[in-house]
């Protein structure tokens, strides 16, 4: 089935970045498509490049980053969503006074929420993680 | 943007209307999806009941109810709230910002089951 999952959590809500990278890896073993990952309101922060984490524990940013990477998918970030949570794209931040490295880079790209509507209309399953 | 079909999507609303951007947010994508013609559906639940008292005062927020009452306008088909949750506020029909219709909470999953996808915010 094509699936795309949506998550709402926050940076600091691990066990909910967690449980949903979890479900994705779940998905792809089990033969399933991801169309796209959706990232809006507070999980925007999760696609944030300069959160630091202990060594030892879990970094929620590089766990998804390595996992989009290595599956080539789509991960969408909520552009107003991440905006007013103080991200930015590199086009944006070189517009910032003053002008500053981009927050939100690849693997992440920053989309309109028509990105949302557009897998809930292709797709048979959309899952939300809060 | 590709063909799209249209799909029945029923919008969930469950936290209190200002605490977080939850509220605003869900609005938001409920009107993307009236935009790109998709059926859209709207419930409350839980905290986001409170979304529907008519004397909100935001200070340096939207004003939700204000955004309720312009749903119709937007032919957003169906708004319902759950009945256990609703017994939560005082509201009188006149005060509804847009025509209600209770769920009782036993009967939430039959209303789940006639959606393609549900959105919780």
């Amino acid at each position: 089935m094509k699936y795309t999952l949506v998550l709402h959590c926050a940076g600091d809500d691990i066990e909910s970045a967690r449980t949903a990278l979890d479900f994705a890896g779940a998905l792809l073993t089990k033969g399933h498509e991801i169309f796209r990952i959706f990232f809006y309101g507070p999980a925007c922060a999760l696609a944030n490049r300069y959160c630091e984490y202990p060594e030892s524990q879990f970094n929620p940013y590089a766990s998804w980053a390595a996992f989009l990477s290595q599956n080539d998918l789509e991960a969408c970030v909520c552009i107003a969503a991440a905006n007013r949570r103080g991200l930015f794209s590199q086009q944006q931040s070189e517009q910032l006074s003053p002008p500053t490295s981009a927050t939100i880079a690849a693997p992440f790209v920053l989309t309109g929420l028509g990105q949302l509507i557009e897998a809930c209309a292709l797709c048979d399953r959309v899952i939300t993680f809060r | 943007m590709t063909q799209m079909d249209v799909k029945k999507i029923l919008f969930v609303f469950r936290t209190a209307p200002y605490s977080t951007y939850q509220a605003q947010e869900g609005l938001d994508a409920l009107l993307a999806a009236r935009i790109f013609d998709q059926h859209a559906d709207i419930l409350f639940i839980d905290d986001g009941v409170y979304q529907l008292l008519p004397t909100q005062a935001p200070i340096g927020m939207a004003n939700i109810y204000k955004q309720l009452k312009s749903l119709p306008m937007y032919d957003v088909e169906s708004a319902y709230v759950c009945q256990e949750s609703l017994g939560q506020i005082s509201l009188t029909e006149g005060e509804q910002p847009l025509e209600l219709i209770a769920v009782e909470a036993a009967r939430l999953l039959d209303l789940f089951r006639q959606y393609n996808h549900i959105l919780s915010f």
